[in-house]
């Protein structure tokens, strides 16, 4: 497990630099922004699992899975190295992610809210861990390319959600979507905290489910 | 232990084709080849090894190791293995191989890595999507044999290689194999490279084995011979394994044996062998 965990760094590092410096700085920027709206915070979850979805295209170009079966980290090492890998990489965006949230409001005080600073990282790490809890299992099963074909529904979905939305608030501002996002921001984030919390450990047992899942069908993939 | 490799009734069936009933012994401190033809059966058997498919009968033991058994994840530190194809990500480097097979092997040597890569002659700041076929070959031999493998399994991995490298490859093989203990099963179609080094020949056709044999005792076994219609007439029909008629002669694999006055024979190579007894012509 700590190899292919090692691995996949190595190689999100080696031929993702560029693009990982880049789409985090975008990542960031979308992850403050989403301190107004949670569009934002999406998109930057969703940036983040591209950009694991980069380092799988390394793999499947290499034809890695193949030789992953000759080596000493056995299937159940190499689904646990991937899941461990991905949400390592969502929780060092995360931290970045506050960091940058308040850097944001240390030099625009006037955009300060606690609530959404609470929010914002939560959101970045827990949208692509809940991405990923539903999809990967996909990935174990049938391949990449077939789990590509799902990611970009999964990315039409919400892209076409947040659009919608996004419509009404620049055609209507009291439109019903505009209301329903202004209450999300306006709600008591601390009396909701209980909550939140939950949703992120129910998140966290779904991607753990998740990993045993893969862990399952992976074990009878035939290459 | 004796045998590195012990392969009882291996059968697995796909559509269209079915392995049957493979049994070989692979004895330790010995190089056995794999030979057939595309799509005989070769690379099924070393997938089976690996699990990377599920057989559908019979038994694989590898370094005294069932490999269902949850011990062979541990065995697999002791396999070295070359693939048809090198299968590292096109992004890295040699120190990045070195970094991620540190990790993963238990016994992993740097020092015998870079040892590798320096007597090959590949370069450490190029990326391997910069390597030619060669190189990229040469790094995943050197990743085989860095982490105390007493055991290679090598698939096509002189395939697509100039025959200078192919020397240079082989002669690591057979320097390998120096010490009793350490074993190698390779396949490959260059069957000359496999003559030169092979103290066992394995040859699958159409899913099945036909033989596996000593090398030595297979090319004592058969004779080549060239004659015409009418000699070859006088022969014993069980005595011929397969002809080939051309306009000028026939040529024919008989068993070793008497044969009539008249009749030119000569040592076959395991090449001649292998397609006489895939013509199936008698």
């Amino acid at each position: 497990m700590k190899g292919i965990f090692l691995k996949n760094w190595i190689v999100m590092w080696g031929g993702l630099r560029f693009n990982l410096v880049l789409m985090t700085i975008v990542g960031l920027i979308f992850a403050v922004v989403g301190q107004m709206n949670t569009f934002g915070s999406i998109f930057s979850g969703i940036f983040l699992c591209s950009m694991v979805m980069g380092m799988m295209e390394y793999n499947e170009r290499s034809k890695w899975e193949l030789y992953s079966d000759a080596l000493p980290v056995g299937r159940k090492g190499t689904v646990k190295g991937f899941y461990l890998f991905s949400i390592s990489y969502f929780a060092a965006f995360s931290v970045l992610a506050i960091l940058a949230c308040v850097l944001f409001t240390a030099f625009m005080p006037m955009y300060f809210d606690p609530a959404a600073l609470i929010l914002t990282p939560i959101m970045t790490i827990f949208v692509p861990t809940l991405i990923f809890a539903l999809t990967l299992p996909v990935l174990f099963k049938f391949g990449y390319k077939v789990f590509r074909v799902i990611f970009l529904v999964l990315l039409g979905f919400f892209g076409g959600i947040g659009g919608f939305f996004l419509g009404f608030l620049v055609d209507d501002e009291h439109s019903l979507a505009s209301s329903v996002l202004s209450q999300i921001w306006s709600v008591d984030i601390f009396s909701l905290l209980p909550w939140i919390i939950a949703v992120a450990a129910a998140v966290l047992a779904l991607y753990f489910l998740s990993m045993l899942l893969s862990s399952k069908l992976y074990k009878t993939v035939e290459r | 232990m004796k045998n590195a490799i012990e392969i009882r009734n291996l059968s697995k069936e796909f559509k269209g084709f079915t392995l049957n009933n493979i049994s070989l012994e692979l004895p330790s401190g010995c190089i056995m080849g794999l030979i057939g033809e595309n799509g005989a059966g070769k690379s099924t058997i070393i997938k089976l090894i690996f699990n990377s498919i599920k057989r559908s009968g019979g038994s694989i033991e590898v370094l005294g190791c069932d490999n269902l058994d949850k011990d062979f994840e541990k065995v697999k530190n002791e396999i070295g293995v070359v693939l048809d194809e090198p299968c590292f990500p096109e992004c890295v480097r040699l120190k990045d191989i070195n970094a991620m097979m540190k990790s993963i092997y238990k016994n992993w040597s740097s020092d015998e890595f870079f040892a590798y890569c320096d007597k090959f002659g590949l370069p450490r700041d190029k990326r391997f999507k910069g390597f030619s076929k060669g190189m990229k070959m040469k790094t995943s031999i050197a990743v085989a044999m860095s982490h105390g493998a007493r055991l290679l399994v090598l698939d096509e991995a002189t395939s697509g290689l100039d025959p200078i490298i192919r020397d240079e490859i082989l002669d690591v093989f057979n320097d390998f194999t120096r010490d009793e203990n350490h074993s190698v099963l390779i396949s490959s179609h260059i069957i000359s490279d496999l003559e030169k080094i092979c103290d066992y020949i394995a040859f699958i056709h159409k899913g099945s084995l036909r033989f596996c044999e000593e090398k030595d005792a297979l090319l004592d076994k058969y004779l080549l011979i060239h004659c015409t219609d009418e000699d070859l007439k006088k022969l014993q029909h069980s005595q011929i394994v397969g002809y080939k008629r051309s306009r000028y002669e026939t040529e024919a694999l008989v068993k070793n044996g008497s044969l009539p006055s008249g009749i030119i024979s000569e040592k076959p190579c395991i090449e001649d062998i292998m397609l006489f007894m895939s013509k199936e012509s008698v």
